[in-house]
C-alpha cells in the first residue's frame, strides 16, 4: 500500500514538472514560422552556398538519397540578394529571418550554432566533416554568428565546408 | 522446457549473438520492425504472456517517451509539425525516435529471451571454456550472493529483536543498518575460512582443474549451426554491402524492395525467428505423436 | 598390522601452552566405525584435522599417524586428498557451487579427472544416496539435512578409503540427523569405508559404531568397543559427557545390576523386559503439576503470515497462549515455521492478520523502543549474527543497559552470572559455540527483558553446555522471567519445560504440560519414554526412567 501511495506521488510530480517545463516553451505553428516580413532599416547583402558539395569528390553521392533532390543544381540555397536588416541585428537573426522568409528549413542547436540549412547539416560528408560557416565582406570571423552585429552594407555569406580548409578559412 | 533451452549452450550464444548485433547496428526499419516483433514474440512464447505482457505495459510509457524525446532535440527533417523555441519539430525526427525505441525495447527483449534461456550452468560453461578457475569464480558467486543475502536478512531480524529499529530517528535507523551490513562483513570473512578449508580438503589448487558440464554436442546441433552460420554469412553480406542503411532526414527514404534487400528481410526473418520455429516443430509433432497414443 | 595407527601424537596450536592433543595412540581397523567423543574443546577436532594434510593447523606436531604404513605427511597431494574425505560441522560454509550437481563434481574436477569420468561418478553416487530428485537444484534452496548429505556425496564422489566427519549433525535436526547417520551407515556397510567420526551426542550413533573413543584434555581416557566403553563409564557419571551417552546405556549404569549393556532403543526395552518384575503397565505417579493460573503474558490469535505476497502462508490463523513466569517449548519439524512464529512474538514479523497481544496490550501500540526494553528479548539462533566488534567485553560494553531495576545491575555482576570472565579479551570468532551463546545472552539480558524468546538454543552444543544453559533458564525463571523456547531438541525440553506446545501446518496443534505432551506422544517423544512404552506410563525424562525401573527391579 506504501508502495503504490509512493508511485502515485512521483507521478504527479513528474506531471507537474513536465508542465512547468511546457510552459516555458513558446510554440508557433508551421505558417506562422514563414510568416516572416522582412524589414528594416539599412540592407545588406546575403547569400547561401553549398557549392563545394557538388564540387568535392564523393561528396554528393554521400549524403542521404532524399536529400540529394534537394541539394540546388547551382549550389545556391539563396542566391547574393539584397536584404533590409535591422538595426542590432546579428548575422543569426538574419539568417532566421531570411530562411523563414524563404522557407527555407534552419536548425540552430545550443541556441548559436548553425546546424543545418536547407536540410544539408553538418557532419554530413563522409558521416563526420562537414559544417556551416560564414563570411563578412570577405573574411571569416573569429566571433560565434550570434555575436556579430550587422551594419549598412555588410556582405554576408553562409558556406557548407566539406574539408578543412577547402574554403580557405585556414589561410591567414 | 522450449527447444532453444536444450541446444548446446554455444549454440545458443551464437544465435542470439547475432540476433542483436545485426540488430544494433542498423536503423533499417523492417530489420527493426521484424526484430521488435520476434523478440518480443519469443518471449511471450517463453515465459507465457502473462508476464510478458505485464512486462510491455510497464515499458510502452517508456517507448512513448523515448520516441517523443527524438523531436524535441533533433531538429532535421523536412516535415515541419510545428515549431517550438523557433525550432522545427519535425515528423521525421519523430518517426526516427520511434524507431529508436523500437530498436531498444527489442534489444531489451532479446537480452530477456536470453537470460532465460541462458541459465546459470551454460554460462559457468562458457566461461569454463575460456578458463576453468573464471568459472569456478562465477558458480561461487552465485553461490554466495543468495547466502549473504539471506545471512542479512537473519541479522537484521537479530538486531530488531534487540530494538536496534526500534528509534524514529532516521539516523540511527541508518547507523543500525551499516551495524548490521558490518556483522555480515565479518561473518563472510569468518566463514570463507570453512570454505576454504572445505575446498583444500578436497584438492583445490592442486593442478589444473577440469570443467564439469552436462552439455553433450548433437546432430541437431550441427544442423542448427550450419544454419545459423549461413544466415549471418549472407546477412553480413549483405549489410557490408551497404544494404542495411537507411535515411530519414531530410525525409525517410523508400524502403528497398530490391532483390539484394529482398534476401536480407527474409534471412533475419528467418535466422531470429529460428527459436520459435524450433518451439513450433516441437509442439506440432508432440501433438501427432499424442494423437496417435 | 592395523590399518591406521596413530602413535604418541601430540600437538601443541602455536601461540599456546597447552597441548591440544598429548601422546595420544590409537589403533583402527579397516571397516571400523570408530566414534571419537569429549566435551567441546576435548581435542577430539584438532584429532580428527590430524588427518588431513590440507587441514593440520599451525603449530607443533609431535608422533605420527599412519595409513596402511604410509605416514600422513608423506603422502601425495593426490592421496592426501583422494583417499582420507572430511566432513565439517556447519552444512552451509562447506558449499562452494551453486548448484547440486556442480558441488558434487567439484573434488573430481580439482583431481582433473576428465569429464566422461567424472559423469559417470557423479552419477553413481547420486543414485547411492538418493539425490537424483534435486540433482539440478540451486544449493541456497536446500535444506540443512539436504546439505550434509551433499557434502558427504561430494566427498563419496572421490572414492575415499577413509572418511572423518567432525560434528556432521550438531546443526541438523533429529530426523535429518538420523538420515544422515544412516547414510554413513551404509557407507560402511557396503562400501567398507573406515569411517571416524567426532559427536557429543551418541545417542543413535553410538549403537552403529563398533569402536568408541572417550578424548579428554587433548588425552585418550578410554578405548574399546560400545559396550566396553559404556562399563568403564560406569562410574563416570559426572564425566562431562556422560549426558550425552545413549540413554539406554544410562538406564544400564543406573540399574546396577549387570548384564549385557543394551545400546540402543529395541535392546533397552529387551533389557527391561527381562529384568523387571511387574510386567503390567505401572502408572508412574504424577507429581503436582502446577495448575494454570490462566495469567497470560502473550496471546496470539488468529495470525497468518507469508514472507512475500505470491508466498504461502508460514503461519494460519495460529493460537498460542503463554503463561506468564513458566518455560513454555514450541516443537514441530524442520523449516516448518517455529522461527517464524517467535519472530512474531518479537514484533520481527508482522503478520497480515490476527492478533499479538503482550502483556494485555497489542504488539502494534508499543511505540519506540517500549516492547525492546524491559519486555522482549530474543537470542537467535546463531548467535555470531550479534558480534561486530573485536573483543567480548566490547560486546557486553556496548549494549546499552537496562538493568537497573533487576536483580543484576552492574556488567561484572552479569560476566560472573555467565562466567564470562575468562573470554572477556578473547575476540568473539575466537570462542566456542556455547560460550558464543553466552555473550549473545549477555547482550540480550542487558536489556532486562521480562519474557526471553530462545530460537534453537541447544543447536550445536555438548551436554556439558546445555546443563550450563538449563541453570541459566532455571535462574531466569526463579526471577519471573517467561521464557519461551523454540527447538527440536526434544529431549532438552522433555526435561526443562513446563508447557509444551507442537507446531505443525502453521499453527499450534497439540498444548499441554511437559510431561502429559510427551508421555501421550508415540513417535514425537523421548528415548525414555520410547523405552518405557507398555511397561510404565508417564515416564518422559531418563532420571525417571531409571528412577522406576529401580523401583520396580
Amino acid at each position: 500500500m506504501i508502495k503504490r501511495k509512493s508511485k502515485i506521488i512521483s507521478f504527479i510530480a513528474l506531471v507537474a514538472l513536465l508542465s512547468v517545463l511546457l510552459f516555458g516553451c513558446t510554440f508557433t505553428s508551421v505558417d506562422d514560422h514563414y510568416s516572416v516580413q522582412l524589414e528594416g532599416d539599412f540592407e545588406v547583402s546575403f547569400l547561401i552556398s553549398c557549392e563545394k558539395v557538388l564540387t568535392t569528390e564523393g561528396a554528393f553521392e554521400g549524403l542521404p538519397n532524399t536529400l540529394k533532390p534537394l541539394i540546388p543544381k547551382d549550389g545556391y540555397f539563396i542566391p547574393k540578394v539584397d536584404v533590409l536588416c535591422v538595426e542590432g541585428d546579428s548575422v543569426t537573426d538574419l539568417l532566421r529571418k531570411i530562411c523563414a522568409n524563404k522557407n527555407i528549413s534552419l536548425t540552430i542547436t545550443g541556441g548559436n550554432y548553425i546546424a543545418s540549412i536547407g536540410g544539408l547539416s553538418e557532419k554530413m560528408y563522409a558521416n563526420n566533416l562537414g559544417g556551416w560557416m560564414y563570411k563578412v565582406n570577405g573574411v571569416f570571423p573569429n566571433k560565434s554568428a550570434s555575436m556579430y552585429t550587422l551594419v549598412e552594407g555588410d556582405i554576408v555569406e553562409w558556406l557548407y565546408t566539406c574539408e578543412p580548409g577547402d574554403l580557405g578559412e585556414l589561410e591567414w | 522446457m522450449s527447444r532453444l533451452e536444450r541446444y548446446h549452450p554455444i549454440i545458443v550464444f551464437l544465435y542470439f549473438l547475432m540476433c542483436i548485433i545485426t540488430v544494433m547496428f542498423t536503423m533499417h526499419p523492417v530489420i527493426i520492425i521484424l526484430s521488435f516483433v520476434i523478440s518480443i514474440a519469443l518471449s511471450f512464447q517463453l515465459e507465457g504472456c502473462r508476464k510478458v505482457g505485464k512486462s510491455l505495459l510497464y515499458i510502452i510509457p517508456i517507448m512513448i517517451i523515448i520516441a517523443l524525446t527524438n523531436p524535441l532535440f533533433v531538429h532535421d527533417g523536412g516535415t515541419e509539425l510545428f515549431f517550438m523555441n523557433g525550432n522545427a519539430v519535425t515528423l521525421e525526427a519523430l518517426i526516427y525516435g520511434v524507431m529508436i525505441s523500437l530498436k531498444l525495447v527489442s534489444i531489451i527483449y532479446w537480452f530477456r529471451a536470453y537470460n532465460y534461456i541462458m541459465t546459470s550452468d551454460k554460462v559457468i560453461y562458457l566461461f569454463g571454456k575460456v578458463s576453468p578457475r573464471l568459472s569456478l569464480l562465477l558458480t561461487m558467486s552465485l553461490r554466495f550472493v543468495p547466502l549473504y543475502a539471506r545471512k542479512f536478512r537473519e541479522a537484521d531480524d537479530a538486531s530488531r529483536a534487540l530494538g536496534a529499529y526500534a528509534t524514529s530517528n532516521i539516523k540511527d535507523k541508518l547507523m543500525a543498518k551499516l551495524h548490521v551490513f558490518a556483522i555480515v562483513f565479518s561473518y563472510s570473512i569468518e566463514s570463507a575460512v570453512t570454505t576454504s578449508d572445505s575446498m583444500s580438503a578436497r584438492g583445490y589448487g592442486m593442478r589444473r582443474r577440469t570443467n564439469y558440464h552436462n552439455f553433450k554436442w548433437s546432430m541437431s546441433d550441427t544442423i542448427m549451426f550450419l544454419f545459423v552460420a549461413l544466415g549471418c554469412v549472407t546477412l553480413a553480406t549483405i549489410m557490408i554491402l551497404g544494404y542495411s542503411g537507411f535515411d530519414y532526414y531530410p525525409y525517410v527514404d523508400d524502403i528497398n524492395i530490391g532483390v539484394a534487400s529482398i534476401v536480407m528481410y527474409v534471412s533475419y526473418f528467418c535466422l531470429a525467428s529460428i527459436g520459435m520455429i524450433m518451439e513450433i516443430k516441437e509442439a506440432v509433432s508432440w501433438s501427432i505423436l499424442r494423437s496417435k497414443i | 598390522m592395523e590399518y591406521i595407527k596413530i602413535k604418541d601424537l601430540t600437538f601443541t596450536y602455536s601461540g599456546s601452552a597447552r597441548k591440544a592433543l598429548d601422546n595420544v595412540s590409537i589403533d583402527i581397523e579397516k571397516g571400523d566405525f570408530a566414534v571419537v567423543c569429549g566435551s567441546s574443546g576435548s581435542g577430539k577436532s584438532t584429532l580428527l584435522k590430524m588427518f588431513k594434510k590440507q587441514l593440520i593447523p599451525k603449530g607443533e606436531l609431535i608422533g605420527e599417524i599412519t595409513i596402511e604404513g604410509e605416514e600422513i605427511k608423506h603422502m601425495s597431494d593426490h592421496d592426501a586428498t583422494r583417499k582420507i574425505g572430511f566432513v565439517m560441522q556447519n552444512p552451509d560454509t562447506q558449499i562452494v557451487t551453486d548448484k547440486v550437481w556442480h558441488e558434487l563434481a567439484f573434488g573430481l574436477e580439482n583431481l582433473g579427472v576428465a569429464p566422461d569420468v567424472i559423469r559417470l561418478r557423479v552419477s553413481e553416487v547420486s543414485q547411492f544416496f538418493g539425490i537424483t530428485t534435486w540433482y539440478h537444484k540451486s544449493t541456497s534452496e536446500l535444506s540443512g539435512g539436504q546439505k550434509q548429505l551433499l557434502n558427504l556425496a561430494s566427498i563419496m564422489a572421490m572414492n575415499p578409503e577413509v572418511l572423518l566427519l567432525d560434528e556432521p549433525t550438531s546443526q541438523l535436526d533429529p530426523i535429518a540427523s538420523i538420515e544422515f547417520l544412516e547414510s554413513i551407515k551404509r557407507i560402511n556397510n557396503e562400501l567398507g569405508v573406515t569411517i571416524i567420526m567426532s559427536s557429543h551426542n551418541l545417542e543413535d550413533v553410538y549403537g552403529m559404531s563398533n569402536k568408541v573413543v572417550v578424548v579428554e584434555d587433548g588425552a585418550c581416557q578410554l578405548i574399546g568397543s560400545p559396550i566396553e566403553v559404556a562399563s568403564g563409564m560406569s562410574d563416570m557419571q559426572t564425566h562431562p559427557i556422560y549426558d550425552g551417552l545413549p540413554t539406554s546405556v544410562r538406564l544400564y549404569h543406573g540399574m546396577e545390576i549387570g548384564g549385557v549393556c543394551p545400546l540402543n532403543v529395541k535392546e533397552a526395552r529387551e533389557y527391561l523386559s527381562l529384568n523387571i518384575q511387574n510386567k503390567n503397565s505401572i502408572l508412574m505417579e504424577k507429581d503436582q503439576a502446577v495448575p494454570k493460573v490462566n495469567d497470560n503474558v502473550i496471546e496470539i490469535s488468529g495470525c497468518y503470515f507469508r514472507y512475500n505476497r505470491n508466498g504461502h502462508d508460514i503461519i494460519k490463523g495460529a493460537e498460542l497462549r503463554v503463561e506468564r513466569g513458566e518455560i513454555t517449548a514450541i516443537l514441530g519439524g524442520n523449516g516448518v515455521g517455529k522461527s517464524t512464529l517467535l519472530k512474531v512474538i518479537a514484533g520481527v514479523a508482522k503478520p497480515y492478520a490476527g492478533k499479538v497481544i503482550i502483556e494485555g496490550k497489542n504488539i502494534k501500540s508499543y511505540k519506540g523502543n517500549s516492547l525492546y526494553r524491559g519486555l522482549i528479548g530474543m537470542l537467535p539462533q546463531d548467535p555470531t549474527l550479534l558480534f561486530r566488534r573485536n573483543t567480548v567485553r566490547e560486546e557486553i560494553l556496548s549494549m546499552k543497559s537496562n538493568m537497573e531495576e533487576s536483580t543484576i545491575v552492574t556488567d561484572e555482576e552479569l560476566v560472573k552470572l555467565l562466567n564470562l570472565e575468562k573470554i572477556l579479551d578473547l575476540h568473539p570468532y575466537d570462542i566456542s559455540g556455547g560460550e558464543a551463546q553466552k555473550v549473545a545472552f549477555a547482550k540480550v539480558l542487558k536489556s532486562n527483558p521480562s519474557i526471553v524468546l530462545l530460537d534453537e538454543p541447544t543447536k550445536g552444543l555438548d551436554p556439558l553446555a546445555k546443563r550450563v544453559l538449563a541453570d541459566l533458564l532455571l535462574s531466569l525463571k526463579s526471577q519471573g522471567k517467561t521464557i519461551i523456547i523454540v527447538s527440536h531438541d526434544i529431549e532438552f525440553c522433555s526435561m526443562y519445560a513446563d508447557r509444551c506446545s507442537m507446531f505443525f501446518d502453521g499453527g499450534i496443534v497439540a498444548d499441554g504440560n511437559a510431561r502429559e505432551f510427551f508421555s501421550g506422544n508415540s513417535y514425537y517423544t523421548t528415548a525414555s519414554a520410547r523405552i518405557a512404552k507398555g511397561f510404565f506410563e508417564g515416564v518422559v525424562t531418563t532420571n525417571q526412567l531409571i528412577a522406576i525401573s529401580r523401583h520396580c527391579l
